[in-house]
C-alpha cells in the first residue's frame, strides 16, 4: 500500500483528530510534485507501524480553514498528532527512514516503543 | 498480471510489441543481440517497446548492462532500490519484475517487503549500501534536498565517488524504465514467473 486514504470533509478531519494515538496529516496540493513523492513513504511508515501510526493526506486547497489553523505554508507538510494533538510538524521530501526517526523521536510511548519501528 | 495501479488487464499496450519472429532490420539486430546475452526468447516488454528506436534500445540496454555488471555495489542493492522505487512509482510491472530479481539476488521475502517499505535496515546491506540507499530515495524524492551533510555521512560510511554515481544511476535507470512501461502501458513478460501481489508468493525467474 502506497497511497494515503484522503480526509475529504470536515467531518473526516475532525473524526481523524478525535481519534486517540499517533496520527501523520499529510498536507498537500495536487500540483506539488515532491508531495506525490513524499506520500508512499508516509504509506509505509503507516502500514509498517503495524497499526501503531495511523496516516491521511489532506488538500490544502479544499481546506483552506485547517490550512489557515495549522499555518500551513508550504507543501508537503507532514502534521503529527498525539491524541488530537499537534506534537511536530515538517516541510518538505522525507525519506522513510527519517520519517521513522522524527514519529520515534516525537512520540516515545508505550504502543510506539512496541511497534517493531521503534529503532530511532 | 493484475495490481494495485495496473490498468485493466484487457487494455493492451499503447505500442506494438513487436514479436521476436516479426522483426526485422535495426529491431532484428537488436533482438539477436538480446537473446545472445539473455537467452533465446528473452527480449523484456520493455525492450520491445524501447526497439520502436532501436538506437535507444541499444543505447539503453548497454547502460543498464554497465551498470549491473561494472558496478561496484551488489546487485541486491541496486535491485532493493529498483524495487522501492518501482513501488513509488506506481509501476506494478516493474515492483514485480524488481522483486523477482531481488528474490533471485539472494534476498528473503522479509527482505522483499523492507524495499517495498523503503527500510534498507531490514534488507540485509551493508552500512555503506544502507545510507546510499537512503540517499537513493531522497534525491529521487526532492535533488535539491541533499545538503552536503548527507554527502559527509556518506563519506563517513565509506562511499566513493564512483558509488554516488552509480546510486543515481540506478535511480535514474529504474525511473526511466518505470516511466516507459507506465506511459506505454506496457506488461509482464511471459518467460518470467514474477509474484503475485505484495509477497504472498514468489516465484524463482532467470
Amino acid at each position: 500500500m502506497a497511497t494515503l486514504s484522503e480526509l475529504t470533509s470536515a467531518e473526516r478531519v475532525d473524526a481523524a483528530l478525535a481519534a486517540p494515538g499517533l496520527l501523520v496529516l499529510d498536507v498537500y496540493v495536487q500540483s506539488c510534485i515532491i508531495c506525490r513523492r513524499i506520500e508512499p513513504m508516509v504509506a509505509a511508515v503507516a502500514v509498517a507501524s503495524g497499526g501503531a501510526v495511523r496516516a491521511h493526506k489532506l488538500d490544502a486547497e479544499r481546506h483552506a480553514e485547517f490550512a489557515a489553523k495549522y499555518d500551513i505554508r508550504g507543501v508537503p507538510t507532514l502534521l503529527l498528532f498525539r491524541d488530537g494533538r499537534l506534537i511536530s510538524r515538517r516541510s518538505g521530501f522525507s525519506t522513510a527512514t527519517a520519517l521513522r526517526g522524527w514519529i520515534g523521536a516525537n512520540a516515545r510511548d508505550e504502543a510506539w516503543g512496541r511497534s517493531d519501528y521503534a529503532r530511532t | 498480471m493484475t495490481g494495485q495501479w495496473s490498468r485493466d488487464a484487457s487494455t493492451p499496450p499503447f505500442i506494438d510489441l513487436v514479436p521476436i519472429e516479426q522483426a526485422t532490420g535495426a529491431r532484428k539486430e537488436f533482438y539477436d543481440e538480446m537473446e545472445r546475452l539473455r537467452g533465446s526468447g528473452r527480449v523484456s516488454n520493455l525492450f520491445k517497446a524501447y526497439a520502436a528506436f532501436p538506437a535507444l534500445a541499444k543505447a539503453n540496454f548497454q547502460r543498464l548492462m554497465v551498470l549491473l555488471n561494472q558496478g561496484t555495489l551488489s546487485v541486491k542493492f541496486k535491485e532493493a532500490l529498483m524495487t522501492a522505487l518501482a513501488e513509488a512509482n506506481k509501476c506494478d510491472y516493474c515492483v514485480s519484475f524488481h522483486a523477482t530479481a531481488l528474490r533471485n539476488a539472494g534476498a528473503s521475502d522479509e527482505e522483499v517487503v523492507a524495499a517495498l517499505e523503503f527500510d534498507p535496515d531490514r534488507i540485509g546491506l551493508s552500512g555503506k549500501e544502507k545510507a546510499l540507499f537512503n540517499y537513493a530515495l531522497k534525491a529521487n524524492g526532492d535533488p535539491h534536498s541533499i545538503v552536503a551533510a548527507d554527502i559527509e555521512e556518506l563519506r563517513r560510511k565509506g562511499a566513493s565517488d564512483w558509488d554516488l554515481i552509480e546510486t543515481l544511476e540506478t535511480v535514474n535507470t529504474g525511473n526511466s524504465f518505470n516511466l516507459i512501461n507506465g506511459a506505454l502501458n506496457v506488461g509482464p513478460d511471459d518467460f518470467l514467473n514474477y509474484m503475485k501481489g505484495r509477497g504472498e508468493l514468489w516465484k524463482k525467474s532467470a
